[in-house]
Order: structure tokens, then C-alpha cells, then sequence
């Protein structure tokens, strides 16, 4: 399978303009069609379609089968997902080529990378680079300066073109060495894992700076004022915010969708706000 | 002017919510909220009172992340026409969450009927598909999507903008101030969500030390995001280093 031996006839092979074509596709188009039934399998045949063209550009029955193959269910992260139509476009190389790869084997592949891959990638995406240069962005534009949204805007695309090429071409040049199996293997845990640190570190100082809730509560005791605020800080900074953040977080370990806990925090904000318990 | 203003605002908030490519939705779209104080504030000719609404209102949703179906809040609506009507009423920036979430409550509706309806044009790319037609298939899933989107994106961002301003200027002018105490609160405790959401995602019992260790340095030490992400990187490895299975001989 991985010696192209087949190749008696001219071979085709995808040249780098095809590639960045298929990446671009992807990268712009894979979610615009975002579906509950196949959620981004149409964007994935999108960014399947210049492959197809090049492969198969006199075979209209080919091109037809190879799109319906691609319509399918699909669904992960868009930037390091980038990886898998990457590695399936090198996949489709061989098998235009007269190699022996199964339809199932195309598919698989997705279906067993989509989900390590999204993990990933929602997690160095949304959990560490969004919230660093929300943070940067956010923390410039309190203070009047402009160059806030600007910059997260810049940072955050410059970040998703370079990763999401990257990643396309790395996947296409893995596919074409069929080391595929190591990625759904331990690799994915360990950047999994490496990254979760960091986040879940980040995530702590969050906590810490970004829940504002304190309490006005204050009590007499003869002629002394004690305010309840200064106790809970003695005991220990953001006590009030990380109580919150863990009453939060159980209601959605219990499976408490988002939806209704945004609704039980506007209740809870307007009966302690009216009893002057928080503020 | 203001046909205008709700052109530009709707168009954004449409573009951002379904059809632009999808490397710019990233940032726009998370940063929605932030993105559109800017513009506003340029809109509007005030700046700063831009700005800080953006940022204030942004804050809330710092955390939130889009994981299969369960957004709590559609952030294009709730950012751009957000910022727009907290900016329009001359309201307070604290009280922009309150406005915002509502909105995002809405858009979340407006996101599922196009994820509801959007397969009958997988559908007909299916067909396509089958025929060979390639251009039908590009068609279907560059503009046969946008339907719904126009219809419930759009349309309302264009219509609040024209004419929403003004009565909710009023609404705000006659709340009393307890109402305005409550709406800061809520908007305080927003956040907590969004921060707990991006736990949810990322907790594995493996790594709850770091929590702990982020919580600390910045609560007691004071360290900013930067210094914490920096640290971060250093605990990455070093836990990598310290958890690799053994007989790779490096400890």
C-alpha cells in the first residue's frame, strides 16, 4: 500500500495549488452550512471538490461518487481540524492512483479523528489563545485604546491561518506516509494533556480577576462597624467569586444546561441584589 | 444616517452569526461584543463610551465556548446589536450584559432554526452530488445556507436598530435604580458561567493542581494573564515531562 507501484500509467498528483485551494475552501466555507443532521459534512465536500477536479478531471462518475462519499456526518474543530482534510486529500491521491483504499478507510479516519482532534483543538482554541487575547484586547480597550478589538481581531486570524495551513499540510503529508494510526493513538492524549495544564492554569487567574461579586453586608457590634467584605478577603482573596464559579460549575456537572443556569443566575442576581446580600 | 447605521449593524451582525469565512467568524464572532464597541463607537463619534461598553459587556462571555448545541447565547446578536442598544440608550456600560443576554437568549433561536432547516439544502446537494454537479453542491453551501440566516439574522438587527433605539432609551430612563443594582449584579455573576463552561470542557482530574496554582498567583500574587500563560507553558511541559510513561530513560 505505501509503495506506489501501481503507478504504470501517468500518475496524478496534487500539486500544491489544488492543496491550498481544498485548505482555503475548508477554512473559509466548512461550517457556513453548520446543519443538526450532518453538522460541517457539506463544507468537508467543499473543500473536497478542487481535490476531485484534479484527480478525476475527465471522469464525471468518479467526481460524483467521491463528493456523495464526503456528505457525510462531520464535525470537529475548525483550525486544527485543518489536520484531517489534509490527511483524507492525500488519501484520495492513493486511491486515484489505483491504490487499494477502501471507502470505509476514508471514512474511518474522519470519524476517528474528528473527535480527539476536536478536543484539541477547542481546548487550545477556545480555552487558552481566545481567552488570552480576550483578555489583552479587553484589558486595552477599558482603558480607551482602540487598538483592543484590533488587535485581538489581527492576533486571533493570524493565529487560525497559520495554525489551520499548517495543520492541512501536515495532515496531507502524514497521509501520504500512512502514519495516520499514531495520531488516534497517544499523541493527541499527551497535547491534550499539555495544553489542559496551561488552560486549567489560566482558567485559575480568571476566576480569580474576572467574577465580580462582593458583598455590602456589614454588621455593629457595640460601637465598631464590621464589614463582612474585609472578613471573607482575610480569609481568603475572591472567596465570594470562586464559591460562585464551583456553585456554577456542579450545576452543569449535573447536566443543568447553560440556557437554564444563565436563567437561575438572573433569578439569583435579582433576589440577593434586592436583599442587599451581593452586589 | 441611522438607515445606515442599521444597515451596517445588521449586515455585521448576519456576516458574523453564518456567512463570513470562517477564519474571521472565529475572532469576530467570540469577540463580538468587544468588535462592536469599537464600531459603534466609531458610528456613534464616541470612542471611549464605545469602547468601554464592548469591553464591559464582553467580560460576561469571556469564557463561553461553543461545543456541540448548548450555547448559552448567540454572540453576533448579542454583540453587535448588544452594544448597539446599551450605546443608543446612553445607558450605563454595566447595564449592557443585561441587554446583551436577552438578545444572545433570542439568537440562540435564531441559530437553531438554521441548524434545524439547513439540511434541506444538504439535501439537495446530496443530489447534486450525485449527478456531478459540483457547482450545485458549491451553491448549495455557499448561498442556499444563507436563507434562513438573512431572514431571522438581519432582518431584526435591522429593524431594532431603526427603530428600537428610542423606546428602550425610555425604558431605561424611567427603571429605578434598585433595577439598575440588580441588572450590574447579574452582570457581575454572568461570567462565573462562561468560566465554568470552559472548566466543564477542559477538566480532567489530572490537571486540577493547575487550577489551584492559576487561582493563587493571581488572587494572592496579583500576576496578570500573561505571566500566567507563560507559567502555564512551563507547567505543560514539566507535566508532560513528569506523567510520560516509562522507558523513554529522561527523569
Amino acid at each position: 500500500m505505501s509503495e506506489p507501484t501501481t503507478a504504470v500509467e501517468t500518475r496524478v498528483t496534487l500539486d500544491k495549488k489544488t492543496l491550498r485551494k481544498s485548505w482555503w475552501n475548508w477554512t473559509c466555507w466548512g461550517q457556513i452550512c453548520y446543519n443538526f443532521e450532518r453538522m460541517m459534512g457539506q463544507g468537508f465536500c467543499h473543500s473536497m471538490i478542487p481535490i476531485f477536479k484534479k484527480l478525476y478531471p475527465n471522469d464525471k462518475e468518479k467526481r460524483a461518487q467521491g463528493m456523495t462519499r464526503h456528505l457525510t456526518y462531520y464535525n470537529t474543530e475548525n483550525t486544527w481540524g485543518c489536520l484531517i482534510p489534509g490527511i483524507v486529500a492525500a488519501m484520495e491521491e492513493e486511491k486515484a492512483n489505483g491504490a487499494d483504499v477502501e471507502d470505509e478507510a476514508i471514512s474511518n479516519i474522519k470519524t476517528a479523528l474528528m473527535g480527539p482532534i476536536a478536543g484539541v483543538g477547542d481546548a487550545v482554541t477556545q480555552g487558552i489563545v481566545k481567552v488570552l487575547l480576550l483578555t489583552i484586547g479587553i484589558d486595552l480597550a477599558m482603558k480607551g485604546n482602540a487598538l483592543g478589538p484590533i488587535f485581538y481581531v489581527l492576533g486571533f486570524s493570524a493565529y487560525a491561518l497559520l495554525v489551520g495551513y499548517t495543520c492541512y499540510m501536515t495532515g496531507y503529508k502524514l497521509g501520504k506516509n500512512a502514519v495516520v494510526k499514531i495520531l488516534s493513538g497517544g499523541l493527541i492524549q499527551e497535547i491534550t494533556e499539555g495544553f489542559g495544564a496551561m488552560g486549567m492554569m489560566v482558567l485559575g487567574g480568571l476566576v480569580a480577576t474576572k467574577i465580580g461579586v462582593s458583598t455590602p453586608l456589614s454588621f455593629a457590634l457595640g460601637e465598631k462597624v464590621t464589614e463582612v467584605q474585609a472578613l471573607l478577603d482575610q480569609i481568603m482573596p475572591a472567596l465570594l467569586p470562586l464559591a460562585l464559579f464551583f456553585g456554577v460549575y456542579a450545576l452543569l456537572r449535573k447536566g443543568i444546561t447553560p440556557m437554564k443556569v444563565m436563567l437561575l443566575i438572573f433569578i439569583a442576581g435579582t433576589v440577593f441584589s434586592l436583599l442587599g446580600i451581593l452586589a | 444616517m441611522q438607515v445606515l447605521h442599521a444597515l451596517i449593524i445588521a449586515l455585521l451582525t448576519w456576516l458574523v452569526a453564518t456567512a463570513c469565512p470562517m477564519r474571521l467568524r472565529w475572532s469576530m464572532y467570540f469577540g463580538a461584543p468587544l468588535v462592536s464597541g469599537l464600531i459603534n463607537g466609531l458610528l456613534l463619534g464616541d470612542l471611549s463610551y464605545g469602547l468601554q461598553c464592548g469591553a464591559t459587556v464582553m467580560m460576561a462571555y469571556i469564557g463561553l465556548v461553543a461545543i456541540g448545541g448548548s450555547l448559552p447565547s448567540d454572540l453576533s446578536l448579542a454583540g453587535y446589536l448588544g452594544v448597539y442598544m446599551t450605546m443608543a440608550a446612553h445607558a450605563d456600560p454595566s447595564v449592557g450584559i443585561t441587554i446583551a443576554v436577552p438578545l444572545g437568549f433570542l439568537g440562540i433561536l435564531c441559530s437553531n432554526a438554521k441548524m434545524a432547516l439547513n439540511p434541506i439544502w444538504v439535501h439537495r446537494a446530496d443530489r447534486y452530488a450525485a449527478e456531478g454537479n459540483d457547482r450545485g453542491v458549491v451553491a448549495m453551501n455557499l448561498f442556499a445556507s444563507q436563507i434562513v440566516p438573512f431572514i431571522t439574522y438581519f432582518i431584526p438587527a435591522f429593524l431594532c436598530v431603526l427603530f428600537g433605539a428610542p423606546f428602550l432609551e425610555m425604558l431605561l430612563g424611567v427603571v429605578p435604580q434598585q433595577v439598575i443594582s440588580i441588572l450590574k449584579l447579574i452582570g457581575a455573576m454572568v461570567p462565573a458561567l462562561g468560566l465554568a463552561m470552559l472548566m466543564n470542557m477542559m477538566n480532567k482530574r489530572s490537571t486540577i493542581p493547575f487550577f489551584l496554582i492559576g487561582f493563587v498567583l493571581a488572587a494572592y500574587l496579583k500576576l496578570d494573564i500573561i505571566a500566567l500563560a507563560i507559567l502555564g507553558v512551563a507547567y505543560g511541559i514539566l507535566h508532560l515531562l513528569y506523567t510520560r510513561k516509562r522507558g523513554e530513560g529522561n527523569v
